[in-house]
């Protein structure tokens, strides 16, 4: 059984697709619970948390780690502390992006970690950093706004994430509030090239792109569109994609098609809420570029389900907004047509 | 209060270490440098319309001393102040020399403290007349002089090793690395020792081979001869060189070991980012004019030019299968067999080669391992699985029934097969759920319900606490007498109730929320017993609930053992259990011993 679970597992670091990865991990993880230590099953999902970060699985991100941090708390000296509170702070990054999770429950997640970094003498700024993001998504821009300044002021150390992201992080920030040549100006070191990490700077590109755009400059825009293009993949950067398809809809219809072929499966995958959302919104406005006929491009791409588009739209949005107790993501949808829309104008 | 600015202090010593012993991978790259330097002031010269013949000899010395001299255009005092003395500083930033230069950092020189700790420099420019001597130390403190004699116009470096390092002095050592780095300069080097002299260069220029030349040049240095030699050019880059097609396989992780000169100088013998990532079943040669050096000068700088030439070398790959395919099939299906893997990788990289490549690729399937090909021409619908295990529960009922499936497990494989009606438009291609692979069986007849529906109530009882349903239906073989096929989910649901039980507090209520939130409890397995098979006849017949409980038992463990399932320590017992109660069941009914 051993060789068999460090075959799966050496697979699964291997495979490139998301389905093949999360089995092969899932069944490498029921062996372990049934035949093996529980140290192997703690690696194991510790490897699977990681990796379904990467895909943008957060549900599944969760429920690994939720046994890993329970075995932690059990055994606080068996397992590293510093790595637990590493991985909880994808927990507290990415979890508001699945409606599943009631908001109350997400803000004590928030004084759960802040209490274990205290614990373990670790300043809270990463998660003063989550909860502003989570502020801004889901419709409380004051909370954000204060969060924002806790996240600036608080001590950087050792579990603060990597410069890069950071910066990503406060770029974005400006963007999201509509501060465009602010946003920009911080983000210029990432698009100069002088800084990067895992998942920057492909995703900076895609904001640039929203700044550029929000600013007529459109030459600017084509041009991150593409290095973000060349630079994302997997089912990680559907939000992303969703720009990018809206993007090259007007600018590039192959491109956009090529796009939508090589991504439209990961909307089956089990990504959240979030990501799917904005993606889809981005596929919506390609397809009402294309009218009552879906045109051939000889990609052989199946015209996806108009009316399951749009319905998945309308739902994920009313998730939300009965999550968030507001209207913030219904509104955010009506926006980002609006957006499209005036791309459109800008780029015919 | 009065204002005062001052300057930050650098402390030039850590400097001058973290440049040279830091910046480049192995301490043989002064040799390099220096040539570099060398040919740069030599193309200076001559932009300065001087007529000579430009020469860089080399020579070595007892006490594992060498020099390096060249007729280039020599430094001036202020030129030796501005550039030699000041680190980050270069002669060669004007741009409108920069195409011809290789250099441009400045602090090329600083490799040489990597091997001596002094640098001994005399030279006289042909700007103007003194001859000037320059001796720098890792300190970061230099001396200048004049000397009483005229020199020729250029510059000789001396270098003495540092005890560590004597032995890239010595001559084996130090030809290898001009050889390594030089032997393609369109200078004539020349080393110098112990009064022989050797020309160090090769006329002919790999890059520029091709086909059957190229071929013998890459099996003379490497031992072994490529299946094909692709060539490559990239106008923008001002590139030219080849791709051998390496006659193993090897993996996509494996170390890239891509020859690239730089304007005739060795810039990497190990460079692995030129070519595009799924090109990794080549080797390349190539010289470039256009791109630019990082500051170590062992790769090129990520430029929007790198990213096109990049492109451009992965579209004469391309372009090469293209041709081969319609003009020789016997290379190219000699190459697929030794590199199946990194030509599916390739295929799902790009579309049009994904069309050309993708009927000789090979696939494991139901009836056999086919090519493509051969699988479209026998199915109306394609049927991929997206595991090997989801292959493996269903393949052989799945050949029973005729019905071709192909096993989307394996690497690169899923991502391929569920293109295919991209190449096969008419035939759809359908990812089998497993669970619902059983629909395709023939259902019992009304009459035949009420026979199996006791039998059927005993199942479900028994069935439902793991997530598992059962049916009752024909399929083929006979000999199989259940089937076991599970979705997906199920080891997410295994795992979803493994963090249940160890959760508390807070955690406990995320998962409980995460349950509710229409995570429904559909079975996640099916157990589909087979009607034509005698024994599940004779169990669904039988009125003894016991033994029918014992014989559920026994086709749900054994069904899991059957399909190579991860069976639990309760699921064990079980088999056991119900095993050994038939065993002892017949042995009963066979009578008391003899004796």
């Amino acid at each position: 059984m051993k060789r068999r679970f460090n075959a799966l597992l050496s697979q699964a670091w291997q495979t490139g697709d998301e389905r093949q990865v999360l089995a092969l991990f899932e069944e490498a993880i029921v062996i372990a619970d049934r035949f093996l230590t529980e140290t192997d099953a703690y690696e194991a999902r510790i490897g699977y948390t990681r990796r379904a970060v990467e895909f943008g699985f957060y549900e599944r991100m969760f429920v690994s780690f939720a046994w890993c941090w329970s075995k932690f708390l059990r055994n606080p000296g068996r397992y590293s502390g510093f790595y637990m509170l590493w991985q909880f702070k994808w927990i507290i990054g990415n979890l508001w992006k699945c409606t599943a999770f009631p908001l109350e429950q997400l803000e004590g997640l928030f004084a759960l970690f802040r209490e274990y970094c205290a614990k373990y003498g670790y300043s809270p700024r990463p998660g003063y950093g989550a909860c502003h993001s989570m502020m801004l998504g889901i419709g409380r821009p004051a909370e954000a706004d204060e969060c924002y300044r806790l996240w600036r002021t608080a001590r950087r150390d050792a579990l603060a994430n990597c410069p890069a992201c950071e910066r990503h992080a406060m770029g974005t920030y400006y963007i999201e509030k509509g501060q465009y040549r602010r946003g920009l100006q911080i983000l210029r070191p990432i698009l100069e090239g002088g800084l990067s990490c895992s998942s920057v700077p492909g995703s900076t590109y895609e904001a640039a792109v929203r700044a550029y755009m929000a600013l007529g400059r459109i030459e600017d825009a084509r041009a991150y569109a593409d290095r973000a293009s060349r630079e994302l993949k997997g089912s990680g950067s559907l939000y992303e994609f969703g720009t990018l398809i809206a993007f090259y809809a007007i600018a590039n219809r192959r491109k956009a098609l090529r796009l939508l072929r090589n991504t439209y499966p990961y909307v089956r995958l089990p990504v959240s809420d979030w990501e799917k959302l904005h993606y889809l919104v981005g596929v919506q406005f390609l397809l009402d570029q294309e009218g009552g006929a879906w045109r051939r491009t000889g990609s052989a791409l199946p015209e996806p389900d108009r009316a399951w588009v749009r319905a998945e739209i309308e739902r994920l949005a009313k998730a939300f907004d009965e999550r968030n107790r507001n209207r913030h993501v219904s509104r955010r949808v009506e926006e980002l047509g609006k957006r499209y829309a005036a791309w459109k104008a800008a780029l015919r | 209060m009065e204002e005062q600015n001052y300057h930050f202090q650098v402390n030039l010593t850590g400097l001058i270490d973290l440049l040279s012993n830091h910046l480049y991978s192995n301490p043989g790259v002064f040799v390099r440098e220096l040539l570099q330097n060398a040919v740069d002031a030599i193309a200076a010269r001559r932009r300065l319309g001087h007529r000579f013949e430009p020469r860089i000899h080399v020579e070595t010395y007892s006490n594992h001393t060498i020099s390096i001299q060249d007729n280039g255009i020599g430094l001036t005092r202020d030129e030796i102040i501005r550039f030699l003395a000041s680190i980050g500083s270069s002669t060669k930033k004007d741009p409108d020399a920069a195409d011809e230069l290789i250099g441009q950092f400045g602090i090329g020189l600083l490799s040489c403290f990597v091997v001596s700790d002094e640098i001994v420099l005399i030279t006289r420019s042909a700007l103007e007349g003194d001859s000037l001597e320059w001796r720098g130390r890792p300190d970061g403190t230099y001396r200048i002089r004049r000397l009483d004699h005229e020199l020729p116009i250029g510059s000789t470096i001396y270098l003495k090793a540092k005890p560590e390092y004597e032995e890239l002095f010595e001559y084996w050592q130090l030809r290898a690395l001009l050889e390594k780095y030089g032997k393609y300069l369109n200078v004539r080097l020349t080393l110098f020792d112990q009064g022989a002299e050797e020309t160090i260069h090769e006329e002919r220029l790999p890059w520029k081979l091709r086909g059957e030349e190229a071929a013998k040049f890459v099996e003379e240095a490497t031992g072994s001869r490529p299946l094909d030699i692709i060539p490559l050019e990239s106008r923008l880059g001002g590139l030219e060189g080849f791709a051998a097609i390496l006659p193993y396989s090897v993996g996509v992780q494996e170390k890239k070991r891509h020859q690239v000169y730089l304007k005739n100088m060795l810039l990497s013998d190990e460079n692995s980012d030129l070519l595009p990532d799924w090109a990794f079943f080549v080797d390349a040669c190539v010289n470039a004019t256009n791109l630019k050096p990082t500051a170590s000068r062992e790769s090129f700088r990520k430029n929007d030019l790198f990213h096109h030439v990049r492109e451009e070398l992965g579209e004469n790959i391309k372009q090469y299968f293209k041709r081969i395919a319609a003009e020789d099939r016997g290379l190219l299906e000699r190459i697929l067999r030794v590199h199946s893997q990194s030509i599916k990788l390739v295929a799902n990289e790009d579309d049009e080669l994904y069309q050309l490549f993708m009927p000789y690729l090979r696939f494991e399937t139901s009836h056999g391992e086919m090519d493509m090909a051969a699988i479209m021409s026998r199915v109306d619908t394609l049927y991929v699985t997206a595991t090997v295990d989801e292959f493996r529960q269903i393949a052989r009922v799945a050949r029973a029934q005729d019905v071709l499936v192909v096993n989307g497990g394996y690497q690169h494989d899923f991502g391929l097969l569920t293109r295919a009606n991209r190449v096969w438009e008419g035939i759809p291609v359908e990812v089998v759920d497993v669970m619902k692979f059983s629909e395709r069986f023939t259902p019992l007849a009304d009459e035949e319900w009420e026979e199996v529906r006791r039998f059927l109530e005993l199942a479900g009882a028994f069935l439902a606490d793991r997530r598992c349903e059962g049916v009752v239906c024909y399929f083929e073989p006979p000999d199989l007498p259940v089937l076991y096929t599970t979705n997906k989910d199920l080891n997410y649901w295994k795992i979803v109730n493994e963090s249940l039980q160890a959760a508390e507090g807070l955690f406990a209520d995320l998962l409980g929320s995460l349950r509710a939130a229409g995570h429904a409890e559909e079975p996640l397995a099916r157990l589909c017993f087979n009607y034509n098979n005698p024994i599940v006849r004779k169990v669904a017949e039988c009125r003894d609930e016991t033994l029918q409980r014992r014989a559920i038992e026994l086709f749900y463990t054994q069904s899991l053992l059957m399909g190579g399932h991860v069976m639990s320590g309760e699921e064990m017992r079980m088999m056991n259990d119900s095993l050994f109660y038939f065993l002892n069941l017949g042995l009963n009914r066979a009578g008391e011993p003899r004796g």
